[in-house]
């Protein structure tokens, strides 16, 4: 069964994408991810010895073959032109058919299986002649093209705009070297293209040349040399403004450090300067301006006011740029739409197309995913998540929990979700005891607590002592069907209280450690017997009554020094109980009986778990 | 129309079923089986899709960790350079260039020597090209920036100008 792939076919970078388990992923370049990602260069090369070279190889040895190298070969579909090269002519199907092949070659790398049909994209303007040269080119790489869709219509589907109704959208594609914008109708799954607009000189290379012009200028206002001059320095230079200009995106300044650029009759130099991305802004500002003209145009041929618009989807490497978003955002007086990479989602956008015409998109795939944590209610109100939000349904997960405190026969399951940490945040979609686990000390019952949503988003949990087998189990069905906007304000909500949520979760650990603690000490002194001095006892009893007149007064800086101040007076005993241990092992050596050290050493180590908060039930009911 | 009204009221009274005549019976079964055999294939899918992946993540996580120093080297490449720059002026720069370099060596570092070599897209990336009379048409006539090797696989090409007669 092999797969549809969806192809980018572009005139500077070019992408592929297919469907793996219903979602859509890039098929990486056989020579690796550059800078910009998974994409490679348009490129081919046709070299002396006869040689093909696609993507970077070919990019790579443009300057020495120049006459041999073809790039944006996709302005010359659909014409007559030929390329001459070395002799020979080639088509441009033939040409463009080259990267075609190439991209074949690594699906079937990538899928280990044979790749024989695709869909290609290209741009919304295109005439039947253009369409049907990509069409043929496809043919000549051996790959049946089963449909070709216009590139806004790819980065629709990407967005999933397909699924939300009527409405017209924009699509803004700022590529290396040229905008497109195109204004279409969306309904009943059906693209419309109303307006197509755009400019082909414009585009990130010529932001990446107003950077480059800055700092060479700086630097030659500060030293009075010329980098441009010294290829060395214009190569090292290159390469850290692109890394800048990325940085820039994430970050509000960035430094960009290069010592020992170049040296003159007085020494070396070094270039050392900030930028900021204010500059940025401002050295692109008239770029950016360039760009309002295809979208006043593009408005006005679809007869449409910027409200009418309903949603803008951003496509291109240089749209990352947070200044170029902001641009569209302010212009069109609209949130842009986001997630889903701008380099990537043409390609993505063409795989879903795939996938729907081999009859691999359908209702039964589309998996849900719960929208938020599921999870339960452990001491001190805590809430121990089981399945994290946006996990794929079905799942099922366990976990195994302790008690809380010593003979407790019973345990309350308190079933939630959420994303705060606390239980009281969060709502409580049901809730269940189990009874009749045995009496035991606290931390050693087992009860294994499982959830388990169904591919309908039933929830079942259960609950399960270890020890004798007695279960109990709840169902939620549909437990409340939570609309986009409160998973949203929900997530948000985790985020805001995020701080205050942690302090108050660090003071129930606090407390939960220091009540283990207590408990641990008092079991340790009981079974201490003659092993510690009196000083020792008196010294631990002294600091337990401390830790719990702090657990009164409730300051949990307090309880957290008094718990310290505990622990340190436990080791003391416990390191003298252990060296005893081993004395007395010693000494008993020949007889065959086993000190009682190790059984109190485990008495002390067992304790160990009952610190962590997160083992333990809560239980309120004994 | 009549007939579909006819066959959801009965179906949904469930053991209704025997009313139903030989032919209906034969329809739903035929629709029955195309189902099984929708969702058979569906399954299937899923199934080689599941296999596939986690033999790929496999040979992922292979290259992982092959590769894991990689990204890390890459960008200390920058630094060597500087260093490497440095050295030309300095005493003390030349001894922690060869130390650093040394070190990552130990990783598998292994810097690229290409003057004179014939270019090749694979290792080369050309800059421009310069004019000579002694090397030969299409080989490394200057190095702009050095190529590094991170255990034989190129991590930075090697910036050239390649010679032309």
């Amino acid at each position: 069964m092999s797969k549809i792939i969806g192809i980018d076919l572009g005139t500077s970078n070019s992408a592929a994408a297919v469907l793996v388990g219903g979602r859509p992923t890039i098929i990486p370049s056989a020579e690796g991810t550059s800078i910009g990602g998974k994409a490679f260069p348009s490129y081919v090369a046709y070299t002396k010895e006869g040689q093909v070279l696609v993507g970077e190889p070919a990019k790579r040895q443009s300057v020495t073959n120049p006459e041999g190298t073809i790039t944006g070969i996709k302005r010359k579909m659909g014409t007559d032109y030929k390329v001459r090269v070395h002799g020979k002519e080639y088509t441009p199907e033939e040409v463009s058919a080259q990267i075609l092949r190439k991209i074949k070659t690594d699906a079937e790398t990538y899928l280990a299986d044979t790749v024989d049909k695709a869909v290609i994209t290209v741009p919304a303007y295109f005439n039947d002649n253009q369409r049907q040269a990509t069409k043929d080119a496809g043919t000549i790489a051996g790959l049946e093209v089963v449909r070709i869709i216009n590139e806004p219509t790819a980065a629709a589907l990407a967005f999933g705009l397909d699924k939300v109704g009527e409405h017209k959208i924009m699509v803004f594609d700022l590529g290396g070297g040229t905008l497109d914008v195109t204004i279409m109708e969306i309904g009943e799954g059906v693209f419309e293209v109303q307006s197509t607009s755009g400019d082909t000189q414009l585009g990130g290379r010529d932001m990446d040349e107003r950077l480059m012009e800055f700092v060479l200028e700086k630097f030659k206002q500060e030293s009075g040399i010329d980098l441009r001059r010294d290829s060395m320095a214009m190569q090292r230079l290159r390469e850290a403004v692109e890394v800048a200009k990325i940085e820039l995106s994430s970050v509000l300044q960035t430094n960009l450090n290069l010592p020992y650029i170049t040296a003159d009759a007085s020494g070396p130099k070094h270039l050392s300067m900030t930028l900021t991305r204010a500059k940025l802004e401002e050295l692109i500002h008239d770029v950016l301006q360039r760009c309002h003209g295809p979208m006043i145009q593009a408005l006005k041929d679809s007869k449409l006011e910027k409200a009418e618009v309903g949603k803008i989807i951003l496509v291109g490497g240089p749209t990352r740029m947070p200044v170029v978003q902001e641009f569209v955002k302010s212009f069109m007086g609209k949130e842009i739409e986001r997630g889903v990479d701008p380099m990537e989602c043409v390609a993505m956008g063409a795989a879903i197309q795939a996938g729907v015409l081999g009859g691999e998109v359908k209702d039964l795939l589309l998996l849900d995913v719960t929208p938020l944590s599921l999870g339960i209610e452990t001491l001190g109100g805590v809430t121990t998540r089981l399945i994290e939000r946006n996990t794929t349904i079905p799942t099922r997960k366990s976990q195994v929990f302790t008690t809380a405190a010593d003979n407790q026969t019973s345990v309350e399951v308190n079933v939630l979700q959420g994303e705060r940490p606390m239980s009281k945040d969060n709502v409580t979609l049901g809730r269940f005891t189990l009874v009749g686990i045995p009496p035991a000390p606290r931390g050693i019952p087992q009860v294994e607590v499982t959830f388990d949503i169904d591919a309908n988003g039933i929830i079942h949990v259960s609950a399960k002592d270890l020890a004798t087998k007695k279960e109990q189990r709840i169902t939620i069905t549909a437990p409340h069907k939570l609309s986009q906007d409160e998973i949203n304000s929900k997530v948000k909500d985790a985020e805001r209280f995020a701080a205050d949520d942690l302090k108050r979760k660090e003071e129930i650990e606090v407390r939960n450690a220091a009540d283990s603690l207590l408990y641990a000490s008092e079991k340790m002194l009981k079974e201490a017997g003659d092993v510690a001095t009196k000083e020792q006892k008196e010294k631990i009893e002294k600091a337990i009554a401390d830790l719990k007149n702090a657990q009164t007064g409730g300051e949990i800086s307090e309880i957290k020094a008094k718990t310290e101040a505990l622990q340190n007076s436990i080791y003391e005993l416990s390191s003298a109980m252990y060296q005893k241990a081993a004395q007395e092992q010693q000494a008993q050596q020949q007889s065959s009986q086993q000190s009682s050290g190790p059984q109190q050493d485990q008495s002390a180590g067992q304790s160990g778990p009952t610190v962590d908060a997160d083992y333990e039930v809560v239980n309120d009911k004994k | 129309m009549a007939e579909d009204a006819d066959v959801i009221s009965e179906g949904g009274q469930g053991p209704d079923g025997a009313k139903l005549g030989p032919d209906e019976l034969k329809v739903r079964l035929l629709e029955a089986q195309s189902l099984a055999e929708e969702r058979l294939d569906l399954l299937k899918r899923c199934r080689a899709d599941l296999d596939n992946v986690i033999k790929r993540s496999a040979r992922e996580k292979e290259e992982n960790v092959k590769y894991a120093s990689e990204k890390l080297i890459g960008k200390l490449l920058p630094a060597l350079d500087s260093l490497e720059q440095a050295a030309k002026h300095d005493e003390g720069a030349k001894v922690l260039y060869m130390q650093l370099l040394d070190i990552l060596k130990t990783e598998g570092l292994v810097p690229m020597d290409e003057v004179g070599k014939k270019f090749d897209p694979y290792r080369h990336e050309a800059l421009f090209q310069v004019k000579s009379k002694e090397l030969d048409e299409d080989t490394v006539a200057e190095v702009i920036q050095k190529g590094y090797l991170l255990n034989s696989h190129v991590i930075r090409f090697c910036k050239v100008a390649v010679a032309k007669r």
